[in-house]
């Protein structure tokens, strides 16, 4: 009778298992890739919404102050969304006839809330999201003068608005354990509240940028210098920041 | 657990109280005489659950294996996508997200409570006193926190009904105008209106007008918490207590301490008088009562006769007082007890308080004797619309006929005496209408059911009893199409005016007045006082045997609450009752009679016969049962179905009267928490009296022994060292002001979305209350005798006047004599340990110590060990072993054991009945929900947070304005509602703040300081203030 097995099969069942042995490890890798990847969590993904809303030609090439619309963002937790008459406060007048603003019209005409044109599902798919037991303030950030951009990327140059983030924990920690590394002054903002929205007239104005400030404006992640980090300890202590503190479990959730 | 209770063995309860190892403090007498039952809830926090040894093997690798499998995909799961849906137009002044106040005034039994409602996007979340308006002063009662519920509550009539069908206002009002037109002739003669007590301006105006215009109708009014025995006695005059100034009081009866939210300012007045520091100015309490309440728990003396020898008490101490009346002593007190309570009255500024429920001739004995001494109360006109006896108004209707009658609010058919038969009366009428917020017994006798709209949705005003006058701002569109009373009148009278603008036009001021008048909560009015008055005392009421009182319960009310989760599961103060109500009888008459609680009796009073089951009270009168009203309701909503009994049929004319107690056959399994989450250990709560302080400054019990903990490791210091910059936060809790009222409790409920789990579940222990208040009961032990100038030993003994003839040392205390017993009151938050001996034991890191000294509990890291639970020596943890949230429970007790899961035929269930509108009402229930606050699921472990919601949004508050927390800018919601201001909370490491001067203080301690966990909640010993003419000796 011949062999069953031949020589090469003894390579073949210690190769078996040690890879029997590598399954979990790359079953458990590739799980952890795939959950992080934008496939699951939406990162970069544009989502659609009722209208095809440009935040790049109303805050970019229109000027138009984050404020205007999103009024909360300074007192609240939450930034807020602009109500039906915030656009129609320009669009009453121009672009009256455009089918690409037919759903604010409805709103506005109907009194209803702003739906989809084509589906009954209502309201803006929500883009940017932490999990219901997370509390995150915006307020609090701005006044730290933490940009926008931090957070939402280059939020400046969407065309469709999608999420530069998975919010993941790992994510928020990254800065709630050094604060330091996000704490700039621009030098010609009267206060770090300021400073959150001179950026957007910088870029505009073609003014010229500070390295952090250029990596900012394209989302873009930035190494502070050493000298940077050492003003940013400095600014912990003029904001009275506390490192501890904003470690612990209860800031953010409850 | 779900097997009824062991019989108790009064022979042995007898001894052990008097036995030297007896207990000193005992929350139930299973407790005292340590049955098994009482072992199982000390030794296992949730006794009756499944060990892994009686579950088989294969069982027990199957889950382990599914557990596995499923704690890693858990983490997989991505997030739904949700939906942003903005405003069309924005409205003005009320940004998302942020909290905005309105000030307003609740209606409670006619008269107001002024109240400060948070709204979130224009949806009320949170219902507290008004700190600025004297009838407040800040703090709230149960009642008012429960009126959120109330306002959202899916139960609620949500369309005009006519005869079964559903109808519409305009209907309504077409037919009923109708009505209305074709009774002019006759002046409206046939028609009647039964409202409740309407201290309105507005709605009284209205209410006239229509009564002007239609002279021969007829406005009848009744409820059964009223003022008839005082108004027979002293006419149509509200007396006003100014606590504050009184430095006696004597209670015949009445609980001024807690029981309606009218109390709040008095318990507040009575507080500031109990000040330790204020020595011998300190105001003394002396309770007469029948029925153990909050006030005689409080109380420095408290005798218990039954309910119709109050009068004779009243008429000794008037006596002793210097009004002339014949008195006739009582074996239940003694002369010098009557000469002390009387010499007290006199030469201290005393203030004689009665129950309302009390007859006629107490009231006018109480008034009399107020006018003799000077007692600090001022008698002002009752400001409400036509005044009126309510049980003679109800029974005119009854002997009248009447063929168009309007129900507005109030439940008659429900809460009119077993004798008054009005619900014929409300079948034989031919047009009838009901409104109210609920369907009830009531308005299913009436043609037409009217939603009303509730108190958050309308416009309106009214009075505080003292007569200032305050508008009822709306908070919210009605959710239901509901009309105010207000409006239906105007309706009828066919007056197109909105209610804004009638109760705008009702005051001729301006509009600055008007809206300063809003926004503080209250208009410029002045009471109208009346000097001097003479009480007519009318006659005495005749009762022999066994007596029962009547007594609206102490959650539900007068049934209005029956259909709120919130106030039936909340535990009863003295009973710690859940979801039921029963025959209370004392430790005596239970012995006498062979009964044990949940035994079934058969009561029977005035011809009618109701079966329900017995709860012995500890301190119960002899030869008297109380009987709650309020329970046993039949229609109106899923909650309340099942729950209590009703003995409002049993009553009489008299709030007391002869009964029978037939032992009957069978039990009937009661929910009372008394003996959940035991603490056992020595010293958990300290008391001592005034005079003792100088001696024992820190109530220490006698056999105290001084505790060195020796400890490497400070953890207090290093934490302040290693953090000198942060805040580390504390409470104390000062038993000298705690009367048991529930306020906290439900406060906190509502503020931290806590729910509801239903009786069966409150019975295996699951409640999910993260602040308990603990009862504690007390007698005089042995040949022990109070030395009240040394203060050494027990701090607190309590002499029964029968014992104790004044002269002489105090004999043996029975401990079955309810006269002594005393009651202490301790509410239980999560401690924050510095040492927490949660942490160590969390194999998750789920609950760790902030930098702040909280001990924070994180929801979404949980996995439910329940390790913490049970290395948690206070016992203030909560597992939610179902989503109850969701209702995923039922709340009817008899359906406990369906447990299928999430489904909509269960969470029918938790309703009672087929009519369940699923989601919707999950939707609508939602709404009640603080949105700074997590909503918990299934297997997660919760605490008290210290209102962490509060301490974050103080400090993001103060981090934008640059500047450090204040003292008093972090209030927890408990903190908040306590009328007495007993719990202070604030940052311990700044020495000038409220709370480290409370923890300065020598009456200063810790729970279960032995353990060594550090606790940063900590306690205030109880001062007690008692006479020192009536001590041991003397």
């Amino acid at each position: 009778m011949a062999q069953l097995f031949k020589p090469y099969a003894n390579s073949l069942a210690r190769m078996s298992v040690l890879g029997l042995g590598l399954v979990p490890v790359v079953g458990f890798y590739a799980g952890s890739t795939i959950s992080r990847s934008g496939a699951n969590t939406k990162a970069m993904v544009a989502l659609t919404q009722p209208v095809k809303f440009s935040h790049k030609h109303h805050a970019m090439e229109l000027g138009i102050s984050c404020l205007f619309c999103h009024t909360n963002v300074e007192k609240s937790g939450t930034a807020g969304i602009p109500p039906t008459e915030t656009c129609m406060t320009c669009h009453s007048q121009i672009w009256t006839n455009s089918p690409e603003l037919e759903a604010v019209r409805q709103s506005y005409e109907k009194g209803a809330p702003i739906k989809f044109l084509d589906s009954d599902q209502v309201g803006w798919n929500q883009v940017n999201k932490v999990p219901e037991f997370v509390y995150f303030n915006h307020s609090i950030h701005i006044d730290r003068g933490i940009n926008c951009n931090y957070c939402h990327g280059p939020i400046q140059e969407m065309q469709m608005t999608y999420k530069n983030q998975a919010f993941s924990m790992e994510w928020c920690l990254d800065c709630h354990r050094n604060p330091e590394k996000a704490l700039y002054k621009d030098g010609d903002s009267s206060s770090p509240k300021q400073q959150v929205f001179n950026l957007y007239r910088k870029i505009q104005a073609g003014d010229r940028l500070s390295a952090r400030e250029q990596a900012l404006a394209h989302g873009e992640k930035y190494s502070p210098t050493a000298e940077e980090l050492a003003k940013g300890e400095e600014l912990l202590n003029e904001y009275q920041i506390k490192k501890k503190q904003l470690m612990d479990c209860w800031v953010c959730h409850r | 657990m779900d097997k009824t209770r062991p019989r108790i063995d009064w022979d042995a309860v007898r001894e052990k109280l008097k036995s030297e190892g007896g207990p000193t403090y005992w929350r139930s007498l299973d407790e005292v005489v340590e049955t098994a039952e009482f072992k199982t809830w000390v030794e296992d926090e949730f006794p009756d659950r499944l060990s892994i040894p009686d579950i088989d093997r294969r069982t027990v690798l199957k889950f382990m294996g599914a557990s596995a499998a499923l704690a890693g995909l858990a983490g997989c799961r991505n997030l739904p996508q949700t939906k942003l849906v903005p405003y069309v137009n924005d409205p003005e002044g009320r940004p998302i997200g942020v909290r905005v106040q309105y000030a307003s005034i609740m209606p409670f039994g006619g008269y107001g409570f002024p109240v400060l409602i948070d709204t979130i996007e224009g949806r009320p979340v949170k219902i507290d006193g008004n700190p600025d308006h004297p009838w407040s002063k800040g703090g709230s009662d149960i009642f008012a926190q429960a009126e959120m519920l109330n306002l959202y509550d899916p139960d609620r009539l949500r369309n005009p009904v006519n005869e079964g069908l559903i109808s519409t206002w305009d209907a309504f009002f077409k037919q009923w105008r109708g009505i209305f037109a074709a009774k002019k002739s006759s002046q409206g003669a046939g028609v009647a209106m039964i409202t409740e007590t309407v201290a309105s301006p507005c709605l009284v105006s209205k209410m006239e007008k229509l009564m002007a215009a239609y002279p021969q109708a007829k406005w009848f009014q009744y409820e059964p918490v009223n003022s008839d025995g005082e108004m027979a006695a002293i006419g149509n005059l509200m007396p006003i207590y100014d606590f504050a100034q009184a430095g006696t009081v004597l209670s015949l009866d009445g609980d001024f301490l807690s029981g309606s939210p009218h109390h709040v300012s008095y318990a507040a007045d009575f507080a500031s008088r109990r000040d330790p520091a204020l020595a011998d100015a300190m105001c003394r309490l002396y309770a007469v009562e029948s029925a153990p309440s909050p006030t005689g728990a409080f109380a420095d003396h408290r005798i218990s006769v039954k309910p119709s020898q109050v009068v004779a008490v009243a008429r000794l101490i008037a006596s002793a007082c210097g009004v002339s009346v014949t008195a006739a002593s009582i074996p239940e007190v003694s002369v010098s007890w009557v000469r002390a309570v009387a010499d007290d009255l006199k030469s201290r500024k005393g203030a004689v308080f009665v129950g309302a429920h009390q007859s006629q001739e107490v009231h006018a004995l109480a008034h009399e004797i107020n006018l003799a001494i000077g007692a600090p109360v001022k008698y002002v006109a009752r400001s409400e619309g036509r005044p009126t006896p309510k049980l003679a108004s109800l029974k005119e209707f009854v002997a009248g006929s009447f063929d168009t009658v309007i129900v507005l609010g109030g439940n008659v058919a429900y809460s009119a005496p077993g004798n008054v038969k009005v619900a014929d009366r409300l079948l034989g009428a031919k047009n009838s209408v009901y409104l109210g917020l609920f369907e009830n017994e009531t308005s299913r006798l009436c043609k037409w059911q009217l939603p009303e709209a509730h108190w958050l949705e309308a416009w309106g005003d009214n009075r505080t009893p003292d007569g200032t006058i305050s508008i009822q701002q709306p908070v919210i569109e009605p959710l239901f199409s509901g009309k105010s009373q207000l409006e239906v009148v105007l309706g009828l009278l066919g007056d197109t005016t909105s209610a804004r603008e009638v109760t705008r036009k009702s005051y001729s001021v301006s509009d600055a007045v008007w809206n300063d008048g809003l926004k503080r909560g209250w208009m410029n009015s002045s009471p109208r006082l009346i000097p001097s008055f003479t009480a007519s005392r009318g006659s005495a009421v005749a009762v022999s045997g066994i007596e029962a009182i009547f007594l609206p319960d102490p959650t539900l009310f007068d049934g209005r609450y029956s259909n709120n989760g919130w106030m039936q599961e909340l535990p009863k103060p003295l009973t710690k009752l859940t979801w039921d109500n029963a025959v209370l009888i004392g430790p005596k008459l239970a012995a006498d009679q062979k009964l044990s609680d949940e035994d079934m009796v058969k009561v029977t009073a005035n011809g009618v016969t109701v079966e329900a089951p017995v709860f012995v009270q500890v301190g119960h009168a002899n030869d008297s049962v109380t009987l709650h009203f309020g329970g046993g309701r039949t229609f109106g909503g899923r909650v309340l179905q099942n729950c209590g009994f009703d003995f409002m049929k049993l009553r009489g004319d008299d709030s007391f009267c002869t009964v029978t107690i037939e032992t009957s056959k069978g039990v009937y399994p009661l929910a009372t928490a008394q003996v959940h989450h035991s603490m056992e250990g020595r010293d958990i709560v300290r008391e001592g009296t005034v005079a003792a302080l100088s001696t024992n400054p820190k109530l220490l019990p006698e056999e105290h022994e001084e505790l060195e903990i020796e400890t490497l490791y400070n953890y207090t210091e290093v934490l302040a060292k290693e953090n000198p910059d942060l805040p580390q936060w504390g409470m104390t809790i000062d038993l000298n002001y705690c009367t048991g009222c529930n306020a906290c409790v439900t406060a906190c409920q509502s503020e931290n979305n806590i729910a509801t789990v239903g009786k069966a579940e409150v019975s295996r222990g699951r409640e999910l209350h993260w602040l308990r208040i603990d009862r504690y009961y007390k007698v005089a032990k042995g040949n022990e005798r109070h030395d009240i100038q040394t203060g050494v030993g027990e701090a607190w003994k309590f002499e029964s006047p029968m014992h104790n003839t004044g002269s002489g040392p105090i004999r043996d205390a029975d401990a079955l004599e309810p006269s002594n017993v005393a009651t202490v009151f301790q509410p239980v938050p999560c401690m924050h340990c510095e040492l927490a001996p949660c942490e160590p034991v969390c194999p998750v890191a789920a609950t760790t110590h902030s930098h702040e000294g909280l001990n924070q509990m994180v929801y979404n890291r949980c996995v439910g060990t329940r390790y913490c639970s049970n290395n948690c020596p206070y016992k203030v943890r909560r597992f939610n072993y179902y989503n109850y949230q969701h209702g995923q429970v039922d709340f009817g007790f008899k359906n406990n054991d369906k447990r299928k899961g999430d489904d909509q035929a269960v969470i029918g269930k938790r309703y009672g009945n087929a009519n369940f509108r699923g989601e919707e009402d999950i939707q609508l229930l939602r709404m009640i929900n603080n949105p700074d606050v997590t909503v918990r699921s299934r297997g997660v472990m919760e605490k008290c947070t210290y209102c962490v919601q509060r301490i974050n949004a103080a400090r993001i508050k103060s981090k934008k304005e640059r500047r450090p927390i204040k003292d008093g800018e972090v209030v927890t919601a408990c903190q908040q509602a306590c009328p007495t201001k007993a719990i202070t909370f604030g940052d311990t490491a700044n020495p000038q703040s409220a709370v480290s001067k409370k923890k300065k203080e020598e009456r200063n301690y810790s729970l279960l300081e032995h353990v060594g966990t550090k606790p940063r909640t900590t306690y205030l010993g109880r001062v007690r203030n008692p006479n020192p003419s009536l001590e041991g000796g003397k």
